[in-house]
């Protein structure tokens, strides 16, 4: 395996569902600081939450989709967030 | 990091692929059915990527009523609904498979103004798609 699915599901659950998931991402997420809760805002987020305790392998990418029509990629490399 | 915003349009359209440079014989054999002398139909999905530096104001890569208008009338409008091969200027000359009308939409796109075109991936059915990125 590149990495235990379990590992990645409880990390998921502990770095994102356990912040935003039923939650006013404007009201109740303080790690968006802020920011307009854009699909890249969220996104990029995401990846700020997650690349760094992804210690077996590497984060290649997360893709949140907003809607069936709609979704946005975020990918580690292109400077600081 | 490096955003991407990607959004699903969908349209549909009729072709016949059949090219002049091959014998009826084999234009039967490499198209197949696709060949039938008065076409047939096809719901596409076009998946449009773009790129772009954050705007802090918005928090956004790009405004989607922009990339939609924009999507609507280089694509949607003069694609939805029509024949390939009889209406598009482009497709006189050029078979349109798939292959081709995935460039011809990314040409179309390569100019929008709220942000960079990376890529657009178009489903001819859910069991294929193609993937164009310019040069």
């Amino acid at each position: 395996m590149v990495l235990d699915l379990k590992e990645l599901k409880e990390l998921m659950e502990r770095e994102v569902m356990d912040r935003m998931d039923h939650r006013s991402l404007n009201h109740e997420v303080p790690e968006l600081g802020g920011q307009i809760p854009t699909c890249e805002n969220v996104a990029a987020l995401i990846w700020k939450l997650l690349a760094p305790k992804v210690r077996r392998g590497k984060l290649a990418r997360v893709r949140l989709w907003e809607s069936p029509d709609l979704f946005v990629d975020c990918y580690g490399d292109g400077g600081a967030l | 990091v490096r955003l991407e915003l990607t959004r699903r349009y969908t349209f549909n359209a009729a072709h016949r692929l059949h090219s002049p440079h091959l014998s009826a014989a084999e234009n039967q054999r490499v198209y197949g059915k696709c060949n039938n002398p008065y076409g047939h139909g096809h719901n596409y999905v076009a998946e449009v990527t773009v790129t772009g530096p954050l705007d802090p104001a918005t928090g956004m890569i790009a405004h989607l009523t922009e990339l939609d208008h924009f999507v609507t009338h280089q694509v949607i409008e003069p694609f939805d609904h029509k024949n390939l091969n009889e209406d598009l200027p482009a497709f006189r000359d050029r078979v349109p498979t798939t292959e081709n009308l995935c460039m011809e939409i990314f040409d179309r796109l390569k100019h929008f103004p709220g942000a960079r075109l990376v890529r657009v991936r178009l489903e001819e059915t859910g069991r294929n798609s193609f993937e164009y990125a310019g040069d």
